[in-house]
């Protein structure tokens, strides 16, 4: 094939003109752009999604420490007796 | 932002009609081309997001339209989708009267002849407007090979339509 041949048929090939998109296709390309969430999204709508759940659980945790009552701690009683039986300890040692 | 999904439809627009023709030239099936189409744009959509240039865009669309094609071989086929399309066809060339309509007929089949490697090559070249560094860079092989491709396609090509009865005799 010669050069000017060649050119005769890149011309011919060239002026062919491809298909237009079917309707339908064309949408669906063109939606893809509307649809997708880029990395940056992702990360933004991840980061959000997480300080939400953060927030609840902290939220959550006061809650149920404001509703519960603290546990009872010991009587006079129950403190001076421990206290007796601490001094009796070191008296025992004391007389060996 | 609107202004973002203009220019994207306006993208599609312009190179859809490019990449289906590609597409369609290594299925032979337009179903099967119209998936890898959607899956090649859903990947080369990511690095649209980048910002790149317009060269390396027309580039980046072949290499993942390319890349979907493969996986669809490999066995990834959405069989539901073929069922519903089947039958359905349109040429791969615009209508553009009764006198052109053997000359599309025969440009069809000529595409149809060349070996894979080659008609990737001039579909690229010849509707992408693709250099031959860019081709192969999409396609993976040095642009001496995508040149040596390219010309011995058109050789076959021009010799189907320069034959007694072709487009160009």
């Amino acid at each position: 094939m010669n050069e000017q041949e060649h050119q005769a048929t890149e011309a011919l090939l060239r002026g062919m003109q491809p298909a237009r998109l079917p309707e339908d296709l064309a949408r669906a390309l063109a939606a893809i752009g509307r649809e997708r969430l880029t990395w940056s999204d992702r990360l933004l709508a991840t980061s959000a999604g997480m300080g939400a759940i953060a927030a609840c659980v902290i939220a959550g945790i006061v809650v149920w420490q404001m509703m519960t009552p603290p546990p009872p701690g010991p009587s006079a009683e129950e403190m001076a007796a421990r206290q007796q039986m601490a001094a009796e300890y070191q008296t025992l040692i004391a007389s060996r | 932002v609107p202004e973002e999904q203009e220019a994207w439809e306006s993208w599609v627009a312009r190179q859809g009609p490019v990449a289906l023709l590609y597409a369609r030239s290594m299925t032979g099936s337009l179903a099967d081309a119209e998936d890898a189409l959607q899956e090649g744009f859903v990947r080369f959509f990511r690095f649209w997001n980048k910002g790149g240039q317009m060269r390396d865009r027309a580039k980046m669309l072949f290499a993942c339209v390319r890349s979907a094609l493969l996986d669809q071989r490999r066995g990834n086929l959405r069989r539901q989708r073929r069922e519903e399309l089947r039958g359905r066809d349109m040429p791969l060339f615009e209508e553009s009267g009764e006198a052109q309509a053997a000359r599309r007929e025969l440009v069809n089949r000529a595409l149809e002849e060349l070996p894979e490697e080659q008609r990737e090559v001039v579909v690229m070249k010849l509707w992408g407007g693709l250099t031959f560094a860019e081709i192969g860079e999409a396609v993976g092989v040095p642009a001496n090979t995508a040149a040596t491709r390219y010309r011995y396609a058109l050789e076959k090509m021009g010799g189907m339509l320069l034959a007694p009865g072709g487009a160009l005799s």
